[in-house]
């Protein structure tokens, strides 16, 4: 997959991107948008949707000419590094310690971006273990050395502070109680500095909580602070966060600065929608609402549609008033119009204000095709390449991780046309990963890549080891009910169990859109896990067992019991009951029911009826469809069985339907209003609109999830 | 290609602030040099390009050329003009041209021009306080070496021709006679009607007969005698040689016309049996010696196994010392020899080297093997000379010291003249103009010229007072200066016939003397056999 797939529009010259950097891709000038006061630019999209693919095109095309930093958040290289110290580190120090560490090796215009306040505040917390011995702390202040910046004053600070304190170590032992190292680095220090240096150190940290403009005091309450924990450690890693943006900004406002840089730099935060994105992203947000403008361009990638929840105050989510953050996709052309709403208190207004939500595009599909064909001139042509497109349009839904992933699955490999000709053959295509010379099929790929590598934040670790196996049950789920159902089923043995209330949230969280209509909301993804799901046991055991499950449930229910969904309990029941294999009893149920209900509702649970899928088993649906297999019952029977069939195959969207299904598909509903006791002019009135849909390859029942198709 | 001039050039302040900087450094030099370049050349001074490495034009403001020891007079020749030009109202002065090489490379032809500038510019300032209008500008015109870019300069000789401002009434100099020296003076003359004075041109091409046909060059004047009269008056001096006493050596390099036409006077018929045949040889140049001194040293063996005594030698000073030094070198039993040549051996002296001249006095102690004599076209010593010889002639024929009032006129005018000039030198009157040397007669022939060119327009002045002659009427002149409006010149009387020649005007037959290392003054030559008629009246017949 090319870096920059589906990506030309955020890209290109007068981009969003190059318009946020003030450069573009190829290092020309563009007029910097908004500023002083800049969002924080969140990239939204789930899973295999680009977010990441998108920071390394930045960081590869633009960190060219703006220095970039990238961080991925979702690295433990961070936690690893700060439990080695827990007392002088945490992952913040140790990202911020990266991210001036990447600043810092900038070449191109106006050099590396120097460094000192933050370095100040680092060498502060670093020698403000109380408990540690010396050497320890000498070793932890002389970790943050190259931060320093190469020839100037701070250099050799910490040689002298460490000898100082060699003297007072002597002085400790008659004089319990005397100077702590703390206190000798930053004596140290600022004896060492120059008078530029201190002015710089007082503005910055003369500035801390209790200071009163003494950078001294305000180092030494901020490596308290650290030292404290809890809420005050963040607010010491907040401002340190702080001191790099001054550092930063310094850089570029200097006269120097001002001649040799342009553009503005950019700190690229991958998987930022963890617990340390948020403390990331946090003190950046506050200090902008407070006012205190910088000019690095914050990107962070985050899953959840809304950006993340600790963006809005508790109650207040999805609130469409002035604090709902701006929320701009490529597609809508132009750039996203942001301005910070006017009024708000600081620490009170929710931070959504400061954030601009970027949601990642999705592939249009011609965009599918030039990628499908660029994988297949690689790989050698294939046969039926119009319906394998299709195909992949279908599943994907222009997911570009998706598309890749089958465009070199049907490519690659030694893929046959499919047999069957529907979209699950696509699934089964193998794709090589490592060394296995067989392959694995892509839909196994895809599950590793889209669920099991990228569990929900707050999945508890106990569940991580049968979450995939949870998403596959619930694939046959409709609404949120028919998932509890099956949850309690299938967790029936576990004392720690998930509801199905908590699944839906994880898979908001994870970025996965909702249909109201199915539980799994994304049609690939149901698909992938319907796939899974059949496969769980031999020969569908484990699919057919949810199925009867659930029709048992509904069952149990009573036939008239409302269902928001399918009309009626029995009718969701005969839904299942029809994924399940048998559709002759669901041939009986209509019958019976086509005189007692309405022909609207009768129609409804029709649809309803006829959208399970077929999976497994032998296809009789066009056979019957078209009358040619041998049907008991009367006439009207037998329509209704016909009508079944070809609504099935119509609904069923994994394949393309014969022509002969969808002419006959009006004709027979609009026989049916022959029979006496139907309501004539509805089904006609409905015939006519199947008739409409079918011939623009709508769904007859509409639906978020397969809106993309048609 | 155009992302990466972007980035280097355009991407931040500092880079467009350098490149702008830069550009408009560049776009401003080019702004200043270009037009400079383009269309016109680069200048040396005022009124004088840079062209093919040397600085070709005209120049009055006192510019040097480059060339040293010309500084002192060139100088004093800008200071003269700056004088005049503050005292007189622009437009009343008449412009002279010196046309000549102004950047030669030898040192000994450096000494040459020198002498030339100086000579101009004492017959300047003499002139120009003689109470005589208009006064006269001085100005120097360099044509390249040998003359080879004289088209440009002729081009701005013209234009100061026509301009009310400059008024150039005549140009002289031409101190070579080569193709380029004829075509400058046939265009000059011809073609722009500016008169001219040739005060150092001896080749016969380069002059009018006077045989009252039509004129070659019109407004042409010349002070020497041609190389056919200078060698008709050393043949008149030696007395009748026989044939067989003589023998010619002669350089055949194309386009030199002084060794041309030299190689022709000295092959007019002599009396008596066949002497040896002429010896040819090809030099390179004119200052070139290149390998001559083979064929010299072969030609010195050939010339010893014959009669000839008497070597006339027709080519240029360089050769001619390289030849007397390999004839004195072939030993040929206490052979004597004279070696006659023309007035450009008046320069030889400058060649010659402290042993040199050894070699030329002999080591024998038998006396020197060669005498070199030659026609200079005038020698300082000639008047009190020949005066001294004409009274011995009285003494002898009447037994008497003749009286101061019985001196010829053509003697003692002359001497008056040198000895105004000699004055003026020691006074240092006209300021420092650097050593001056009168032996070579090139000060006292140009100055000659230049009070000829005075004599000329304040003639043409007289008539039609106030205002500056025109050129027509300054060459019309020329035929007017004879009898009582004879120039009396340092180098003897400037009687100029109808076709601009000097008539019958003495040579100073001149030997080298390896004793004295100088020039000795032997006699004067009379073209016409006889001295020039009192007081200058030009005989009919002549033109």
């Amino acid at each position: 997959m090319p870096d920059d797939l589906g990506f030309d529009k955020l890209l290109d010259d007068d981009g969003l991107l190059a318009r946020l950097l003030g450069k573009t891709g190829t290092g020309r000038n563009r007029k910097p948008l908004y500023g002083p006061d800049l969002p924080v630019v969140l990239l939204v999209g789930g899973p295999g949707m680009g977010k990441g693919r998108l920071l390394r095109c930045v960081r590869g095309e633009f960190g060219r000419h703006v220095p970039t930093a990238h961080v991925d958040c979702g690295h433990t290289v961070f936690r690893e590094q700060a439990e080695q110290q827990t007392r002088t580190r945490s992952v913040a120090t140790e990202v911020l310690r990266e991210v001036a560490r990447q600043f810092g090796a900038w070449q191109g215009d106006g050099g590396p971006l120097a460094t000192p306040r933050l370095y100040a505040g680092l060498a502060a917390v670093a020698a403000s273990d109380p408990l540690a011995d010396t050497v320890t702390l000498v070793s932890e202040v002389q970790r943050h050395d190259e931060l320093l910046p190469r020839g100037s004053f701070w250099r050799g600070v910490l040689n002298r502070a460490g000898r100082a304190y060699a003297g007072v170590v002597a002085g400790l032992v008659a004089h319990p109680g005397a100077v702590p190292f703390i206190n000798a680095v930053l004596d140290e220090l600022l004896a060492r500095t120059s008078q530029e240096g201190k002015a710089l150190l007082a503005a910055c940290y003369g500035e801390y909580t209790g200071a009163g403009g003494h950078p001294k005091l305000g180092l030494h309450s901020l490596a308290s602070d650290f030292q404290q924990g809890g809420e005050a450690r963040e607010v010491a890693e907040g401002f340190l966060f702080r001191a790099l943006r001054q550092d930063i900004e310094a850089a570029y406002v200097s006269l120097l600065g001002r001649l040799s840089r342009a553009g503005r730099p950019a700190l690229l935060l991958d998987h930022a929608d963890n617990a340390l994105g948020r403390r990331l992203l946090k003190p950046v947000l506050e200090d902008r609402e407070r006012g205190l403008y910088d000019r690095l361009v914050v990107m962070a990638t985050t899953r959840r549609a809304d950006g993340g929840r600790f963006l809005y105050h508790a109650g207040d989510a999805g609130d469409t008033g002035d604090d709902a953050p701006v929320s701009w996709r490529p597609t809508d052309g132009g750039l996203p119009q942001w301005s910070r709403p006017a009024g708000g208190v600081p620490g009170l207004t929710p931070l959504s204000r400061g954030v601009l939500l970027v949601r990642m595009p999705v592939l249009t599909r011609d965009q599918q095709s030039r990628e499908t064909a660029r994988v297949r001139r690689a790989g050698g042509a294939g046969a039926d390449r119009f319906r394998i497109d299709s195909g992949i349009h279908r599943l994907s839904g222009g997911r570009p991780l998706f598309v890749s992933r089958l465009g070199a699955a049907t490519a690659s490999l030694p893929f046959r046309e499919p047999d069957d000709g529907t979209d699950w053959a696509l699934l089964d295509a193998r794709v090589r990963v490592g060394e296995e010379a067989a392959g694995r099929p892509v839909a196994d790929l895809l599950l590793d890549e889209l669920i099991v590598r990228q569990p929900p934040e707050e999945l508890p670790p106990e569940q991580r080891g049968h979450w995939l196996d949870l998403l596959s049950h619930l694939s046959v789920a409709h609404d949120t009910e028919c998932a509890q159902v099956l949850m309690r089923a299938v967790q029936a043995g576990r004392d720690e169990r998930l509801s199905a209330y908590r699944i839906a949230e994880l898979l908001g969280d994870s970025g996965w859109p909702h249909c109201p209509r199915h539980f799994i909301g994304d049609l690939g993804l149901r698909r992938l896990l319907m796939r899974r799901l059949h496969r769980l046991r031999p020969d569908g055991a484990a699919w057919r067992g949810d199925h009867l499950l659930l029709r048992d449930h509904y069952r149990a229910l009573g036939d008239e019991a409302t269902d928001e969904h399918f009309g009626s309990a029995a009718a969701h029941g005969m839904h299942h009951h029809l994924a399940a294999g048998d559709a002759d009893t669901v041939t009986d149920y209509l019958d019976r029911t086509f005189l007692t209900r309405s022909a609207r509702a009768w129609c409804e649970e029709l649809l309803a009826i006829a959208e399970a899928p077929l999976l497994g088993g032998p296809d009789d649906r066009q056979a019957r469809a078209l009358g040619d297999a041998e049907i008991a019952g009367d006439v009207r029977r037998k329509r209704i069985d016909r009508l079944l069939h070809a609504v099935r195959l119509c609904e069923d969207r994994t394949q393309t339907v014969d022509d002969a299904v969808t002419d006959a598909l009006p004709k027979l509903l609009e026989r049916l209003g022959e029979e006496p006791a139907a309501g004539a002019g509805t089904l006609t009135h409905t015939a006519r609109d199947f008739g409409d849909r079918l011939a623009n390859k709508q769904a007859l029942r509409p639906c978020t999830c397969t809106k993309h198709i048609g | 290609m155009l992302n990466w001039l972007y980035n280097t050039f355009w991407a931040t302040l500092i880079r467009k602030v350098c490149t702008v900087l830069v550009v408009l450094a560049v776009v401003v030099s080019l702004a200043v040099i270009i037009p400079g370049r383009i269309g016109a050349p680069e200048y040396c001074a005022e009124g004088v390009e840079r062209s093919a490495g040397e600085c070709i034009g005209v120049s009055a403001s006192g510019y040097d050329f480059g060339t040293d020891g010309i500084r002192e007079v060139t100088r004093a020749i800008g200071e003269e003009n700056k004088r005049i030009s503050e005292q007189e109202r622009e437009g009343n002065l008449v412009t002279v041209a010196m046309m000549l090489p102004l950047q030669p490379k030898a040192d000994a032809e450096r000494k040459q021009l020198r002498s030339e500038l100086q000579g101009a510019y004492l017959a300047q300032w003499r002139a120009n306080r003689t109470e005589n209008k208009p006064l006269l500008r001085l100005v120097l015109a360099n044509p390249g070496a040998d003359y080879a870019q004289q088209e440009k300069v002729v081009d701005r000789l013209a234009a100061m021709a026509d301009s009310p401002r400059d008024n150039l009434r005549a140009v002289t100099g031409f101190n070579l006679s080569l193709d380029n020296t004829k075509r400058a003076i046939d265009r000059l003359t011809n073609k722009l009607h500016i008169p001219v004075l040739a005060s150092r041109v001896s080749a016969d091409e380069i002059a009018n007969t006077d045989n009252g046909g039509a004129l070659k060059y019109a407004g042409l004047a010349r002070i020497i005698p041609t190389n056919r009269q200078q060698a008709a008056a050393l043949a008149n001096f030696h007395g009748g040689l026989r044939d067989a006493d003589t023998v010619l050596v002669k350089d055949l390099r194309p386009n030199d016309i002084y060794d041309e036409s030299l190689a022709k006077a000295f092959s007019r018929p002599e009396p008596g049996p066949p002497g040896p045949k002429d010896q040819p040889f090809t030099s390179p140049g004119i200052n070139d010696p290149g390998d001559t001194g083979n064929d010299f040293t072969f030609i010195g063996h050939n010339i010893c196994e014959s009669d000839a005594k008497v070597v006339y030698f027709a080519g240029r000073p360089v050769h001619l010392r390289l030849f007397a030094l390999k004839l004195s070198e072939v030993p040929c039993h206490g052979k004597k020899y004279t070696v006659v040549s023309g007035s450009g051996a008046a320069t030889l002296d400058r060649y010659m080297s402290a042993a040199d001249w050894e070699k030329l006095r002999g080591d024998d102690g038998g006396g020197s093997t060669i005498t070199v004599q030659y026609a200079a076209p005038g020698h300082p010593d000639a008047w009190d000379a020949s005066l001294r010889t004409w009274e011995k002639e009285q003494r002898a024929r009447t037994g008497k010291s003749p009286a101061v009032r019985d001196r010829p006129v053509y003697l003692t005018e002359p001497q008056d003249e040198l000895r105004e000039l000699r004055r003026l030198i020691d006074r240092e009157a006209a300021g420092d103009i650097g050593p001056v040397s009168l032996e070579d007669s090139r000060t006292m022939l140009v100055h000659d010229g230049v009070r000829t060119i005075a004599a000329a327009v304040f003639l043409a002045n007289s008539q039609a007072a106030g205002t500056v002659p025109t050129r027509t009427r300054v060459a019309a002149q020329w035929p007017r200066l004879e009898a009582r409006y004879r120039v009396r010149g340092t180098s003897g009387w400037i009687c100029l016939t109808n076709g601009g020649n000097a008539y019958d005007k003495p040579v100073a037959v001149v030997q080298l003397d390896p004793a004295t290392r100088r020039v000795a003054f032997v006699g004067l030559g009379w073209p016409e056999k006889k001295p020039q008629p009192a007081d200058c009246v030009v005989p009919s017949g002549t033109g």
